[in-house]
C-alpha cells in the first residue's frame, strides 16, 4: 500500500478534483433548475392569485383585478414551463449526459494507461519487482486499489449525476430517467471500471502510456456502445397490445412493429435490475481485460 | 554449502532462433565477488534479469540460496542498470517504500547511510545526480542484507569520483555481510579491484567461469618470436602481436612448461578477460568450479 500511495498520492489528488468539481457542477445546476422551478411555480400562483391568465393559455374568460399587476408578473417569465425550462437548461444535455462518461472515461484511462506502461518507460518496474513481494501481488495490489477507488469516484459522479437528472426530469427537460441510462448511478461505475481495465490492459502491452491511452479511449468507445446494445436489446423486454404506440409511463421504448402496432420496451420496474445487469457485464468483462493485461505484464515487461 | 546462485543449462530465447542466453551452467559460492564480463549483447543483462527472478528461463534451471529466484526475492538485491528509482518520489519515500516491500529491511541503516553519503532525504530522485541515485538504488539494496546482489553496469553513467565511491561503499558493505555479488560492468580495471571471480560471457554463451587466483594458475601468457606458434597440446586462446613479439594466452595444466625461446608469466586479470573476450572461436564453457 505504501509504494502505491507513495507513487499514486498526486493522481489520487486530481483524480479527487475533478471529481469534485464536476459533481459540484451537476449539483450546482440542480441547484439552479430546483431554484428555478420552485421560482417558476410561484410565479404561476402568483398569475392565479391575480386573476391573470395562466402562462400556457390561449384564450378564455379570466377575472383580472390588475391588468399593470398582469404585465409585471408576465415580464419574469416567458411562457410555459416545459418549452421555458427546456431553453434554459437544454445545455445539461450535451454537458452531463455525454460529458459525465466521456469524463470519467478519461479519467479511468488516465489512470489506467501508466500504471503499467509508465513503469516499463521509466524502467522503475525493475525496482519494484526486485523488492520481497511478487510481481502477481503488486499487480493485484495497484489494480484492485485504483479500482476501487475509481469505482468510488464512479458511484459518487454517477449519484450526483442522478440528482441533476431528476430535477430535469421535474422541469420536462428529460421524458423519464431511461433516456440518461448510461449516464447515472451504476452505470458510471462500469464505465469508468471499463476504461481504467482497458487502460491498463494496452499500457502493458503496448509499453507506451500515450498510445495505451489513445487504444484505451477507442476501444472503450466500441465497447461501451456494444455492450449498452446488447444489455438493451437482448435482455427480456414487454409489448403493448393495441393500436397505440404509446410506451407506458416509465417505461423505455425499444421498437416498433406497424404490424402488430406495438411496442418492445423496457417497463420503469427493470430500471435497477438492468443497471445491474450493466455493471456485471461490463465487470466481467473488466476482469478479462484485467487478466490480458498481467499476462502481458507477466511475460512482456522486461 | 549451498550456493549463492546456480544456473544448470541455463537459457532464454527471446524470437525464433534468437537466444539471449545459452547452456549457462555456473555456480556462484556465496561470499564472492563475481565479475560478470561480455561485449554487448552477450547475455549479461539476461542473466542477471533470470537471477532476479525478472525473466523466466526458456530452458534449464537457475536457483539463488537453493530456491527459485521468486521464492528468494527477500534475498536477492538487484541495481540495474543507470539504477533506476521513482523519479518524482522524495529519497526518504524511496528508503519508506524500501522498509515496506521488505521485511527484513533496516530502514535505520538506510537512513544513516544516505545521511552519511551527504544526499538530502527530502530531495526527490529526478533532482539528485546519478552518482547519488545510484547511491540510494544501492542503499535500497544493501538494507535487506540480501545473500546474492546483482549489479548490472549500475554505474554506467558515473564520473570517475562517483564510481571510485560506490564501488568503495559497496565493496566494504558486502565485506561485512558475506553477500555474494555478481557484478557486471565493461571497466576490466575496476572489476580487477573488488572481484575474486570471474565470469566472461560470449555470444549468449560462458567462455569461462572460476576463481580468478584458479585461472591464473590454469593460463599462462606465452611470449616468444613473431610467428611463433604453439607446438604442444595447450589451448591458444587468443594471440596478439607487439613489440617484435607475439604473445599467446594458452590454457595449460598447473605446472608451467616453458619452451626454448619462449617465456612463460601467469595472466594478469586484463589479459584473461580480453583474451577470452577476442578469443576466435569460444569454446562451449572453459571451466566451471
Amino acid at each position: 500500500m505504501c509504494l502505491i500511495w507513495r507513487q499514486h498520492r498526486g493522481q489520487a489528488l486530481w483524480v479527487g478534483l475533478t471529481l469534485a468539481s464536476i459533481c459540484a457542477l451537476a449539483l450546482g445546476v440542480s441547484w439552479s433548475a430546483s431554484h428555478w422551478l420552485a421560482g417558476y411555480h410561484q410565479w404561476v400562483k402568483a398569475l392565479a392569485d391575480a386573476g391573470c391568465p395562466p402562462p400556457d393559455a390561449h384564450s378564455g374568460d379570466f377575472h383580472v383585478r390588475s391588468a399593470a399587476t398582469c404585465n409585471t408578473l408576465r415580464g419574469l417569465y416567458s411562457g410555459a414551463q416545459q418549452p421555458a425550462f427546456v431553453a434554459r437548461y437544454n445545455f445539461t444535455v450535451l454537458v452531463f449526459e455525454d460529458g459525465f462518461p466521456a469524463a470519467l472515461a478519461i479519467i479511468g484511462v488516465l489512470v489506467g494507461a501508466p500504471l503499467v506502461a509508465r513503469e516499463v518507460e521509466q524502467r522503475t518496474q525493475l525496482a519494484s519487482w526486485t523488492q520481497s513481494v511478487s510481481r502477481r501481488r503488486w499487480y493485484v495490489m495497484k489494480v484492485t486499489v485504483s479500482a476501487a477507488s475509481l469505482a468510488a469516484v464512479g458511484l459518487v459522479a454517477g449519484i450526483a449525476n442522478a440528482r441533476l437528472q431528476h430535477t430535469l426530469g421535474s422541469g420536462g427537460l428529460i421524458s423519464s430517467r431511461w433516456v440518461w441510462f448510461f449516464s447515472t448511478n451504476l452505470a458510471l461505475v462500469g464505465e469508468i471500471l471499463l476504461a481504467f481495465a482497458l487502460g491498463v490492459a494496452f499500457g502493458a502491452w503496448l509499453r507506451r502510456t500515450l498510445a495505451a491511452a489513445g487504444a484505451g479511449i477507442a476501444s472503450f468507445l466500441v465497447l461501451l456502445f456494444a455492450t449498452g446494445w446488447a444489455v438493451r436489446t437482448l435482455t427480456p423486454t414487454e409489448q403493448t397490445i393495441g393500436p397505440t404506440f404509446n410506451v407506458p409511463a416509465g417505461g423505455w421504448g425499444l421498437s416498433q412493429s406497424s404490424s402488430l402496432g406495438s411496442v418492445r420496451y423496457h417497463p420503469a420496474s427493470q430500471y435497477w435490475p438492468l443497471q445491474l445487469v450493466f455493471l456485471a457485464v461490463l465487470g466481467i468483462i473488466v476482469v478479462g481485460v484485467l487478466a490480458t493485461g498481467w499476462h502481458a505484464t507477466r511475460t512482456r515487461a522486461v | 554449502m549451498t550456493s549463492a546462485l546456480a544456473a544448470e543449462s541455463l537459457g532464454r530465447r527471446y524470437r525464433r532462433d534468437v537466444w539471449g542466453l545459452r547452456e549457462c551452467t555456473i555456480q556462484v559460492p556465496a561470499g564472492r565477488v563475481v565479475a560478470l564480463v561480455g561485449p554487448n549483447g552477450s547475455g549479461k543483462t539476461t542473466l542477471l534479469n533470470m537471477a532476479a527472478g525478472l525473466l523466466a528461463p526458456s530452458t534449464g534451471t537457475v536457483q539463488v540460496v537453493g530456491a527459485s529466484p521468486q521464492k528468494r526475492l527477500d534475498r536477492i538485491g538487484y541495481v540495474a542498470q543507470d539504477a533506476p528509482l521513482w523519479p518524482r518520489l522524495r529519497v526518504e519515500d524511496v528508503i519508506e517504500i524500501g522498509r515496506c516491500l521488505n521485511p527484513l529491511f533496516d530502514a535505520r541503516m538506510a537512513l544513516d547511510r544516505i545521511r552519511q553519503l551527504g544526499i538530502p532525504t527530502r530531495a526527490r530522485v529526478n533532482s539528485i545526480s546519478g552518482g547519488q541515485r545510484a547511491q540510494v538504488a544501492l542503499t535500497l539494496v544493501l538494507a535487506k542484507h540480501p545473500d546474492l546482489m546483482l549489479l548490472d553496469e549500475p554505474m554506467a553513467n558515473l564520473d570517475p569520483l562517483a564510481r571510485r565511491e560506490f564501488l568503495t561503499s559497496m565493496f566494504a558493505s558486502c565485506m561485512d555481510t558475506g553477500t555474494a555479488v555478481l557484478f557486471s560492468s565493461h571497466v576490466v580495471a575496476e572489476l580487477e579491484r573488488i572481484c575474486d571471480y570471474l565470469i566472461v560471457l560470449r555470444r549468449g554463451r560462458v567462455s569461462l567461469a572460476g576463481d580468478v587466483d584458479e585461472l591464473r594458475r590454469t593460463h599462462r601468457v606465452v611470449t616468444g618470436p613473431i610467428g611463433w606458434r604453439s607446438s604442444d597440446s595447450r589451448r591458444v586462446i587468443n594471440e596478439w602481436s607487439g613489440g617484435g613479439r607475439t604473445n599467446a594466452l594458452v590454457r595449460s595444466g598447473s605446472s608451467p612448461s616453458t619452451g626454448p625461446g619462449l617465456e612463460e608469466a601467469a595472466p594478469t586479470f586484463d589479459e584473461l578477460v580480453l583474451g577470452y573476450l577476442e578469443e576466435d572461436e569460444p569454446a562451449r564453457q572453459e571451466a566451471l568450479t
